[in-house]
């Protein structure tokens, strides 16, 4: 039996505990593809996380000094039996990696060709990339201050030291998994939604460009998540619905291998890609 | 840590000054230092908050500027750009380098993608001096180049890739000096060994405040100064003379992007030691609604990269130091 590790990186509510607690109510209730075998000794923390989506309300954040590793003992359609280890870890720290150019022996322990690496970035909260030389921009525009560092800055940087990583423990030859995860996509108009890869290329060029001129290093698919389906926290009416049966909402905007995306209602298909 | 002191009046808290001058203050018999309960508590947080626990870490490339250890690993690899930006102090070297990468990064380089940085940080810290906008826009970029290593160069990294069909990947190494070190090179003529790395240059580039050449005074110490530059790299650098040198006409936009008469003395000065310029103006920074800021900065380097007549090197001396030796021959090897 294989064990894989998916490793979710993303800034302070980019969405890593949200998409936590609606896979392990999918895989609760038995309402996605991917078959749960063991609950295990230590779903406390899972348990938490998904008995606050049942009440209708975001699960939160991680909060600082909280880290949590959660181990799944799964299996998908097709009777292949896994292990899933995932850290969930406040946005902070890796907001911290950054600066701080290194990490734990645990992290680089799980870098190995079973590894594949999630990171969250919310469409509608980053630190946007001030461009002076763009001749639109007066004192009165909204620039970030002088201690954030540009969303797509820091996710270019994982990548890179991610890449590093790989080659130091598995290898040149190895083409890492990395997913870049939109959360939140609900809060995307319907229009823009079918296509993720392309709200990249017009919002973030800069990873864009990453993306397009790294993909023989790195496989970097763009994937729309909405782990809730609607905003819980504004729409009561959707607040509502939700409660009824939150097993049914979420979905995944994934690629279909045909230049295309495909929307799928069963949220652990992002894993089945982990894992694949 | 929290400051403080007995002595009545003294503000060593807020300026670091000891009322009595006495340095340095820790020495004085009031003052006083503590970890307050709130330090303590920032403290602990922040060692949560890292990927890190109590065993070994493991380190990424560090993401400042270059030194020639680390630059070796990029031309090792392959071929690499090595740009030499020279000029005075506050003529614009740094917000040049700023907006280098700010039109990289942006997808506003024609022919070229973004693909990669080994300084990432270091261009972002240079760029946030363009993002503190509370008063309004700056009249320049404020910056000013420390190196860590005041003898050795500091470089910046960029990789590029070519949208052409072969879609080749090209390093660019940019140095980062302070202007210091090109009043030094015009002042004293024993700093052949602190510019050895420009006899791997791709490209010189030679920059002047543009609105400087404009009044007479200022003209005239801008053309000596250019002269005195151009006999040290004929004569005491030995500059090989098929190394392209641009001179740049910095915070062009404070003359409307018209070049100045000067500048033809200053081609003379340069064809007297064997030099041919290149003549481009930029406004990488700009304070007028007339010009853009970054005009001219895409066109120039894109006329840099385009450069493909590579100059071929003698091997470098062996005198010096094996990693400047490495990284001089390079070029030879390629």
């Amino acid at each position: 039996m294989s064990e894989k590790t998916v490793l979710m990186i993303g800034g302070p509510l980019a969405g890593k505990t949200s998409f936590l607690a609606k896979l392990w109510l999918a895989v609760e209730k038995k309402t996605c593809s991917i078959k749960l075998r063991d609950r295990g000794a230590d779903d406390q923390y899972l348990r938490e996380i998904s008995q606050r989506l049942i009440a209708g309300e975001f699960p939160g954040r991680t909060l600082r000094g909280q880290r949590h590793s959660c181990s799944l003992q799964l299996s998908t359609e097709t009777g292949i039996d896994f292990n899933l280890k995932i850290p969930d870890l406040p946005g902070e720290s890796w907001e911290n990696l950054y600066t701080r150019r290194e990490w734990s022996q645990t992290f680089e322990e799980a870098i190995s060709r079973d590894c594949t690496i999630l990171i969250f970035v919310r469409p509608d909260e980053y630190v946007m990339l001030l461009d002076f030389t763009d001749g639109e921009l007066d004192s009165s525009t909204d620039v970030p201050s002088a201690g954030e560092t540009p969303t797509e800055v820091l996710i270019v940087d994982w990548l890179q030291m991610l890449r590093e990583a790989f080659r130091r423990n598995v290898g040149f030859d190895v083409r890492p998994k990395v997913a870049l995860v939109l959360s939140a996509w609900d809060r995307v108009p319907a229009s823009a939604q079918q296509n993720p890869q392309q709200f990249v290329q017009r919002e973030m060029p800069m990873l864009s460009q990453f993306v397009e001129t790294n993909s023989a290093s790195i496989d970097i698919p763009v994937i729309g998540l909405s782990a809730t389906g609607g905003d819980l926290n504004k729409d009561a009416n959707f607040k509502e619905r939700f409660e009824k049966s939150p097993e049914k909402f979420g979905y995944l905007y994934m690629p279909n291998g045909k230049g295309g995306y495909t929307k799928n209602l069963d949220i652990t298909s992002a894993l089945q890609w982990a894992i694949s | 840590m929290t400051i403080t002191c007995s002595k009545t009046g003294c503000l060593v808290a807020n300026s670091t000054r000891c009322l009595r001058d006495i340095e340095p203050p820790e020495s004085c018999e009031f003052y006083e230092d503590s970890d307050t309960e709130e330090d303590e508590k920032e403290e602990a947080e922040t060692e949560e908050t890292k990927v890190a626990d109590a065993g070994e870490s493991y380190e990424f490339h560090l993401g400042i500027e270059l030194g020639y250890d680390d630059a070796l690993v990029i031309t090792r690899n392959s071929y690499a750009h090595v740009l030499t930006i020279l000029g005075e102090t506050e003529v614009g070297k740094t917000c040049l380098l700023t907006c280098f990468y700010i039109l990289a990064i942006r997808k506003r380089l024609s022919g070229y993608l973004f693909s990669g940085s080994l300084t990432l940080p270091a261009f972002e810290q240079r760029a946030r001096h363009a993002r503190q906008w509370e008063a309004g826009i700056p009249k320049s970029m404020p910056s000013h180049t420390n190196l860590a290593d005041k003898r050795s160069p500091a470089f910046l990294h960029l990789q590029l890739q070519g949208e052409g069909d072969t879609k080749q990947y090209s390093d660019v190494l940019f140095t980062d000096l302070p202007g210091e070190w090109t009043a030094d090179l015009m002042d004293r003529e024993d700093t052949h060994t602190q510019f050895s790395f420009i006899h791997r240059s791709d490209a010189i580039l030679i920059l002047i405040d543009a609105s400087k050449l404009t009044k007479t005074a200022s003209g005239n110490v801008q053309i000596r100064n250019a002269e005195v530059l151009f006999e040290r790299l004929a004569k005491n650098l030995n500059l090989d003379r098929t190394i392209p040198i641009y001179l740049v006409l910095a915070k062009s936009d404070l003359v409307a992007m018209k070049v100045p008469a000067a500048v033809e003395k200053i081609k003379s000065a340069a064809a007297q030691h064997g030099f041919s310029l290149k003549i481009h103006q930029v406004a990488a920074w700009s304070t007028t609604t007339k010009t853009k800021a970054g005009t001219g900065v895409e066109k120039l380097l894109l006329d840099i990269l385009s450069t493909r007549d590579r100059p071929k090197l003698s091997p470098a001396p062996r005198d010096l130091k094996a990693r400047l030796r490495q990284f001089l021959q390079v070029r030879v090897n390629d």
